[in-house]
């Protein structure tokens, strides 16, 4: 895997470490829904999809 | 030339002066300089020594009854230089928007545009040994966003005063500058619409009046409003405080550890290692809040990323150790060559907004020149925790949707309900004689000249109506010479 490859994974790991299931995520308050917040996390919808694959 | 004033302190008696300049830092040299370009004969006064001592540096202590705040004694020096001899050297102009409409605890912005305060920008940046750089933003190549520009700074040598202008100031026909010199006191004409004379006393016990046609003072942020409010003896509450205003609005360059990142673009941060960031107007105006510095500093040495966080020591070990024993070698070296993500920290510089209860008041207890100590009281606002939290939230957005970083928000950036529980400040000192059109809310007028007093002037952070957000040094010098011209130009 390249190094770039792997860092762009990075978001996912994070995403799949900081958040055991993926329905505690919570929206930024106050802001558009393209974001999440996991754990203090500030994540995005992308990132958040690929924590739930990586966890399936 | 130069005088000792513990031995020459009669000689300052036999001049007539034009100006009298109090304080020897970059705001009071600055000025001192200019005016004698104009064939001013200048006085230039420093308390201290050409050197740090013990007992001139005593003067500076206080007592702190706000938040934590260890710059009273430490922050600023109290010899030939000021405190230009532990500068750390970043040079910034206060971004235009900082001169804009703005009225908090009702309180307005500054008197002055933005193209009053940098008329002398170009001076001030050859003063500073940063000449020709472009200070303030840009565009940051690789991080395409509407919200967020660069921080642009030069760092100055940095230019210590007494280094570069000692032998000038030596040398110069037109200013007399005595150290050890202690202004005591601030005296009035009998209608105390004007200074009559400066009480100064030397390190033996001698004083003297010195007398000028104006004087202007320049000792530094918590040091201009104490000689102001010392200054007693004529009007009740102190020179220039007829509102009430003379130190308060103290104000200091937010730093607060805002939380940490995991690099997710090493390409982008080992170009960068440091992402300092800017909000832009769009997202001042969106979001309402006040502006700073948000600081993304990656972990990074000798322009490699260190990966893992606490994985990082383990890896130094194996890299020193375990890579050397032939039987562990191959594992060590999977260990070593694995790359966790790389991490970094977040911190701020964000202006707070002008709050007359953050303030600097007077002890009943004296220094050894029976000048009453400091008393300090640093608070914070609401608006400012908020423009923290907006504006940290809004960078960590942008990194995730830009894929630099993913950032994890320390809990009282996210949560009003946590306290910040690490507030520092920069060393900034400022706000505490702020300039105002009306009285009722500053102590010094569009040209530092103390309200109701025709011949006093003030220079300093302690003039700023607004803090900016930005190291404020560059700011000073481009102001003092400002008023070194205002003041050169008058017959």
């Amino acid at each position: 895997m390249s190094r770039r490859a792997f860092c762009g994974s990075t978001a996912a790991l994070v995403a799949s470490a900081a958040l055991p299931s993926s329905s505690s995520a919570a929206p930024l308050k106050g802001t558009d829904s393209e974001f999440v917040i996991v754990n203090g996390w500030v994540l995005t919808r992308a990132d958040l999809a690929g924590a739930t694959r990586a966890n399936a | 030339m130069l005088f000792d004033f513990n031995e020459a302190w009669p000689r300052v008696s036999e001049a007539r002066y034009d100006v009298c300049v109090c304080g020897t830092g970059p705001a009071g040299i600055t000025a001192a300089r200019k005016l004698a370009s104009y064939g001013k004969k200048v006085v230039l006064l420093e308390a201290g020594g050409l050197a740090f001592s013990e007992r001139s540096q005593d003067c500076y202590k206080g007592k702190n009854i706000g938040n934590p705040f260890w710059w009273i004694e430490t922050g600023r020096l109290r010899y030939f230089g000021g405190t230009s001899n532990h500068w750390g050297g970043l040079c910034v102009m206060f971004d235009p928007a900082s001169f804009g409409t703005f009225d908090h605890n009702g309180l307005p912005g500054w008197p002055i545009s933005h193209a009053d305060a940098v008329e002398n920008l170009e001076e001030a940046q050859e003063i500073l040994d940063v000449p020709g750089k472009y200070l303030g933003r840009m565009k940051f190549p690789g991080f395409e966003s509407s919200l967020f520009d660069q921080f642009t700074h030069a760092n100055s040598l940095p230019t210590r005063f007494n280094e570069k202008y000692g032998g000038e100031l030596r040398r110069s026909e037109q200013i007399d500058t005595f150290y050890n010199a202690n202004v005591t006191d601030i005296r009035l004409s009998d209608d105390l619409s004007g200074v009559k004379h400066l009480r100064v006393q030397n390190y033996n016990g001698q004083k003297v009046e010195v007398t000028a046609g104006t004087y202007v003072v320049a000792f530094g942020g918590l040091e201009n409003p104490r000689i102001l409010l010392n200054a007693n003896s004529q009007v009740p509450h102190g020179i220039g405080n007829q509102h009430g205003m003379v130190g308060r609005c103290f104000m200091e360059s937010l730093n607060v550890p805002a939380g940490r990142f995991l690099i997710t673009d090493p390409d982008f941060w080992t170009q960068h290692n440091d992402v300092p960031l800017v909000p832009t107007e769009e997202l001042l105006r969106k979001k309402d809040v006040g502006t700073g510095v948000i600081d993304f500093t990656a972990n990074i040495s000798a322009g490699v990323i260190r990966y893992g966080g606490r994985l990082g020591p383990l890896k130094d070990f194996l890299v020193q150790t375990g890579c050397q024993w032939p039987n562990v070698r191959d594992l060590a070296r999977k260990i070593v060559d694995f790359h966790c993500p790389g991490d970094g920290i977040i911190t701020t510089m964000v202006e707070q907004e002008p709050n007359p209860k953050s303030r600097v008041s007077l002890t009943d207890d004296v220094d050894e020149f029976g000048l009453r100590r400091i008393q300090f009281d640093w608070q914070f606002t609401e608006r400012d925790f908020k423009t923290i939290r907006i504006l940290v939230i809004e960078a960590a957005k942008e990194m995730a949707r830009l894929d630099r970083a993913r950032v994890q928000l320390a809990p009282a950036v996210l949560d009003p309900q946590f306290e910040f529980r690490y507030v520092h400040g920069h060393g900034h000192h400022m706000g505490t004689t702020r300039m105002s059109a009306d009285p009722r809310h500053g102590v010094v007028d569009r040209n530092c000249r103390v309200h109701g007093i025709r011949n006093l002037y003030v220079i300093g952070c302690s003039t700023f109506a607004k803090c900016g957000g930005r190291n404020p040094t560059l700011t000073v010098v481009s102001l003092a010479l400002r008023l070194g011209h205002f003041l050169g130009r008058q017959s």
